[in-house]
């Protein structure tokens, strides 16, 4: 069972992720944006995260970014659960620091499958 | 003349266009974009719903998925009954995630309302060729969200 971060603005969207990775015996954690999500993130600890890109106040690759640069998270998985698609910002996503990049909507098989790949 | 064509032949002049012509196209953007309002209120309403409906039907569903077959039914028969629950449980939590397309996508059109009208304003229409390039027909959003087609593209760096 993983500790996991979850991040994105959209309740729906949390929701499905909470639901699908709960039911999969994992511990998830909401965030409704990036500057939540660090708040929370340097105040506990967690095993993976996941973030949308598009979010108000603080978005995934800033949020990125920001947790890279904490001792704690240097080396934590994180992944990018968004509708960006596009080479270019997943090569963005890449040099933030992300892990890997899942492309919405999700299946929660395959969404199950990659947090088992990333979080050892 | 009615009401309305002076009105609109006033907004056409404000814009600096022929009369009957500028003025009209203005109201019918700041219409649609009341419209928008409220698909994005109809959109806020339904997803409550849908998601309160969903945690109480998913939530026994998906213990009856892990169960373990019941010894007076035959194995095959449980494996399909609890394959068709979890495929209907996946087939929902793809669902439940239009809500969160949709939104993105009536803010992709809310900006280019909004960069019509300023087009309209300014008489420049560059910006607005330069916004195509981003058309929300490249972002991958799916027009069918019962199947697996499309869903989660994963790439692992």
């Amino acid at each position: 069972m993983a500790r996991i971060l979850a991040v994105d603005d959209s309740v729906s969207l949390r929701s499905a992720v909470v639901f699908t990775l709960s039911q999969a015996g994992h511990d998830v954690v909401q965030a409704a944006d990036g500057q939540e999500g660090l708040e929370i993130a340097q105040g506990e600890s967690f095993d993976l995260v996941l973030t949308d890109q598009n979010m108000p106040v603080m978005d995934g690759l800033s949020l990125i970014r920001e947790l890279r640069a904490l001792p704690a998270y240097a080396r934590t998985p994180i992944l990018m659960l968004t509708t960006e698609s596009s080479d270019e910002m997943k090569q963005k996503g890449r040099a933030a620091g992300a892990t890997g990049w899942l492309v919405k909507p999700f299946d929660p098989g395959r969404l199950i499958d990659v947090v088992k790949k990333v979080v050892r | 003349m009615t009401p309305n064509e002076s009105d609109h032949d006033a907004r056409s002049a404000a814009y600096g266009m022929a009369p009957g012509s500028g003025g009209a196209v203005v109201d019918e953007i700041r219409r649609a974009s009341l419209e928008l309002d409220r698909l994005d209120v109809l959109l806020v309403s339904a997803i409550g719903s849908l998601q309160a409906s969903f945690h109480t039907v998913a939530l026994g569903a998906g213990v009856l998925a892990r169960q373990a077959p019941r010894p007076e039914r035959a194995a095959g028969e449980d494996l399909t009954e609890q394959a068709r629950v979890a495929a209907a449980l996946d087939s929902g939590i793809r669902a439940l995630q239009f809500e969160d397309m949709a939104t993105q996508l009536i803010r992709r059109v809310r900006e280019r309302i909004a960069a019509v009208g300023h087009a309209i304003e300014s008489g420049d229409v560059s910006d607005l060729q330069a916004r195509e390039v981003h058309s929300v027909a490249d972002r991958g959003i799916p027009l069918d969200f019962g199947t697996n087609d499309g869903a989660a593209d994963v790439e692992l760096f």
